[in-house]
């Protein structure tokens, strides 16, 4: 995702975003019947290599076998589609979990619906705080003082790199954190503007292959397995349209198991739909992808959000979940 | 006589009112617009009033507001610095004008927004990164007007000034700037309304405090309430300024007005 | 009178470039003015008398020939010389009060703060704006502008002051008190003066001598001795029988030159 878009989008969204959601009212229910008996549903997905399967799979017609007409929106992030999602211009998104527990929390009617990818509870796992070549910070403890760039503040990845420094013995109120996009940490790091950085796959190779060294994977050594993207929707749309849920997330359960046996498509779906080079896109990794969420991950997720105050009250994780 | 003795109070009112009046009617409208509505991302006066206190008047006054405007006033002011030493020095020297005017053409034409990669290299992810991309924005309007006020200075004073041998710094300090004062006032005025956008812009990247972060922020948080406290609060910063920039200018330009008011006669 | 301010003009000529042409301005013009002397330059419109000021005054270097005063060649703006121009509301500093408008010059020749301050002052008096010194030029009317600026000439304490159609824009009145005053000025400080002016009649009553400019390409027509008394008075003095004879003079002298001669018409005996 380009940084300078994203930046643009923020400055928009803030005043026209949220026209939207007092212009679109009376925008079409969700899942429509058209005349041929498809429905009509738009998903929001990122931009990002882990959406691969999605594009992909709406192509080849998985979804269309279940009866959906999907479109895939592209968003620059959970907050700023958020908008579009209560007025129902998007019907679905995919989004981090964080989000929709911060997005809850403020009294937003957001459920998650379904999972989507998660991260790998053991071996090498899909994001990773990373450190420049030459550094002399080598684990989580060590990053107490320094200065770590994530992609946005105040969500999941400060937060388990918080977890996991106090994990290690190190204070966590000595991070330093700054915003710093994926794509610009690495040049940042070599200009040694940050000592270390949060960033996913292809990311982590890239730096790590630079000569950089690896710190910690901050979600595995605190919540192992936690989901990285889940499925989201208003509560409206889960109490008036069970329908619509059940036919998305039994499509998008055929669409990873489709997914797995058709992984050139899934590779050329990221040079494709996602812009990334052929040689990265043949190896980069990729997570689990799975529709079944595991209650306890958010559940922890949620506990941890508590314990750094980054939420005031508790969400109610079983509420939110509704599946 | 009543009448007569009255008409400046009248006067004073009608012109709170005038100033005020806007301001009210949209608050009102807002008010009657959200109480119906009832959108999450469209909360009450009221709410935002809350949000504002609990927000600005704490600890966040003193760890985003004031680093902010900081940053606006340190750019701010480079920028009027630079633009009036540069713009002076290149509209009084025919052949760095003719040096250096395309590559202003080029340089104007860059959004200070695509800059900021290059600079975040250059200058890291600090304040002097965020104070270079205020600058690289707010310079322009200052050192172009300054090159055009001082290039237009009336022919008629220059010859007095040289006949009468005025030159060099006193030339500078008593005829070439303040003939050019009135545009580069106009610089100025330009310089402080792209300073408040830089300044939110600057703080879009690579952050972790400021104005422009916290704002974002809210936004990527669901705080909505605190969302719109934070535009509030930009509004009104950029009304201050407004105001202090009309103070200023009505000190630095009394004799133009002035002069312009005989005018009209 | 003093004896520095003698000025020579030797076939001063001045050609403007244009465009990819040019425009002669001045053919060729000599004279001489001698120190404590009060010349008046006529001649009509667009003939160079502006043109030959800025000569005089060192603002504008010729294509040909020189100027000398006190027997240097005058190459840039020279110290010992004041100019009254034209438009005076331009010529002022809109920014600066009275006060610093005629201070200016002083202060950039380096006179200390309060010597400067008495210079101002005794200025604003000897043209009668001793109140106006914290005005702004543009609250001042016209007359009052131009007499700034004279005043601004006169502390500048020259040797040579030189006006070029200061009293233009002025209303008939004011015009007769600023011309009175340019004599008293001229009388009291003994400074060598030369005054451009379009107006015949003026350089009649104030000239002890009036050079008489062709039409383009310009040369001198005339250099006349106003053999007028010394002290002079807008009523008596224009009503001189020797006044009319003198203007008329000047007057054919113009009209001939406008048809083309070079040569003189015979000069009026006194
Ligand atoms: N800067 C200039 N460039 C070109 N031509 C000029 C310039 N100044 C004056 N002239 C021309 O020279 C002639 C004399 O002008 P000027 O000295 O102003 O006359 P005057 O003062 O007698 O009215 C006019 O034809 C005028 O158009
Ligand atoms: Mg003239």
């Amino acid at each position: 995702m380009s940084r300078r878009r994203s930046v643009v989008l923020a400055a928009c969204t803030v005043l026209l975003g949220l026209g939207l959601a007092a212009c679109g009212a009376d925008a079409a229910d969700p899942g429509e019947t058209t005349q041929d008996g498809t429905r009509a549903v738009t998903i929001g997905a990122l931009t990002i290599s882990e959406t691969a399967p999605l594009w992909a799979a709406v192509d080849a017609g998985v979804f269309a076998e279940h009866g959906l007409d999907v479109t895939v929106q592209p968003i620059q992030g959970g907050a700023q589609a958020m908008p579009a999602l209560i007025n129902g211009d998007v019907d679905l998104m995919i989004g981090q979990p964080f989000g929709a527990l911060r997005a809850t929390e403020q009294g937003l009617p957001v459920a998650i619906v379904a999972g989507y990818a998660e991260s790998y509870p053991d071996g090498d796992d899909i994001n990773a705080v990373v450190a420049g070549a030459g550094s002399d910070i080598v684990r989580p403890a060590d990053l107490a003082g320094a200065k770590v760039a994530v992609n946005s503040l105040g969500a999941a990845g400060d937060l388990t790199i918080r977890a996991a420094v106090e994990q290690d013995g190190g204070d966590p109120a000595a991070i330093e954190f700054v915003e710093v996009a994926f794509p610009d940490a690495a040049a940042q790091l070599e200009a040694g503007n940050i000592d270390a950085a949060w960033v996913p796959e292809p990311f982590v190779s890239m730096i790590t292959g630079a000569g950089g060294t690896k710190v910690v994977y901050p979600y595995q050594a605190v919540i192992p397995g936690l989901p990285t993207l889940v499925v989201q929707t208003t509560t409206q749309t889960v109490e008036q349209d069970p329908e619509l849920v059940a036919d998305v997330r039994a499509a998008l359960a055929d669409a990873f198991t489709w997914a797995e046996e058709n992984d050139d498509a899934v590779r050329q779906s990221l040079v494709d739909n996602l812009e990334i080079p052929a040689e990265a896109a043949a190896n980069l990794p990729l997570p689990r992808f799975t529709t079944a969420v595991d209650a306890a991950t958010i559940e922890a997720l949620a506990d941890l959000g508590v314990q750094y105050e980054y939420f005031q009250e508790a969400p109610d994780v079983d509420a939110i979940l509704a599946e | 006589m009543t009448r007569t003795r009255l008409r400046p109070v009248a006067g004073a009112l009608r012109a709170v009112g005038y100033a005020a009046g806007l301001p009210a009617l949209a608050l009102l409208a807002w008010a009657l617009a959200t109480d119906r509505s009832a959108s999450i991302y469209f909360p009450p006066p009221g709410t935002i009033a809350n949000a504002f206190a609990a927000t600005w008047f704490g600890p966040a006054f003193t760890t985003d507001v004031l680093p902010s405007l900081g940053r606006f006033a340190v750019g701010v002011l480079l920028s009027i610095v630079i633009g009036v030493v540069a713009g002076t020095a290149i509209g009084t020297t025919r052949w760095l004008r003719d040096l250096l005017e395309p590559l202003f053409e080029f340089f104007r034409a860059v959004p200070p927004v695509v800059l900021v990669p290059v600079l975040m290299l250059m200058l890291g992810v600090g304040d002097s990164m965020r104070i270079a991309v205020i600058v690289s924005g707010c310079v322009w309007p200052v050192l172009l007007n300054t090159v055009e006020g001082v290039r237009g200075v009336d022919t008629v004073l220059t010859e007095t000034s040289r006949s009468y041998r005025v030159r060099g710094a006193l030339s500078l300090r008593y005829v070439v700037l303040p003939a050019a004062s009135p545009q580069i006032m106009a610089g100025i005025r330009l310089c402080l309304s792209i300073g408040l956008i830089l300044m939110v812009i600057s703080e879009m990247f690579a952050s972790s405090s400021g104005l422009g972060y916290r704002i974002v922020y809210f936004q990527r948080s669901f705080m909505i309430a605190q969302m719109w406290s934070g535009i509030v609060l930009l509004g009104l910063i950029g009304v201050a300024v407004a105001t202090l920039y009309g103070i200023a200018e009505r000190r630095v330009l009394h004799w133009y007005h002035g002069m312009r008011e005989v005018a009209r006669g | 009178m003093a004896d520095t301010g003698t000025l020579s003009v030797r076939d001063l000529g001045k050609t403007y470039p244009v465009g990819t042409g040019e425009v002669e301005a001045i053919r060729s013009i000599s004279f001489d003015v001698r120190a404590g002397e009060l010349v008046c330059i006529v001649g009509p419109s667009g003939c160079g008398k502006t043109t030959l000021l800025k000569c005089l005054s060192g603002l504008l270097s010729p294509t040909t020939g020189s100027v000398l005063l006190d027997g240097q060649a005058v190459l840039a703006p020279p110290e010992k010389m004041a100019v009254v121009f034209q438009e005076y509301g331009r010529s002022l500093y809109p920014w600066l009060s009275v006060r610093d408008n005629v201070g200016l010059p002083l202060k950039a020749r380096g006179v200390p703060r309060d010597e400067r301050e008495q210079a101002v002052r005794a200025a604003l008096e000897e043209v009668g704006l001793g109140q106006a010194l914290a005005s702004f030029p543009w609250q001042l009317s016209g007359g009052m502008q131009q007499r700034v600026a004279i005043a601004r000439a006169i502390a500048y304490q020259p040797e040579v002051l030189v006006m070029d159609e200061p009293f233009a824009a002025v209303d008939a009145q004011t015009r007769a008190d600023l011309e009175d005053l340019v004599r008293r000025v001229w009388q009291d400080l003994g400074v060598t003066v030369i005054f451009v002016t379009h107006d015949i009649d003026e350089s009649v009553y104030l000239g002890e001598r009036v050079l008489v400019l062709s039409s383009s390409p310009t040369v001198v027509q005339e250099d006349l001795a106003v053999d007028l008394p010394a002290a002079r008075d807008q009523i008596s003095t224009r009503a001189l029988p020797r006044f009319t004879e003198l203007r008329t003079h000047v007057h054919e002298q113009i009209q001939h030159a406008k048809r083309g001669a070079r040569t003189p018409l015979p000069r009026p005996t006194s």
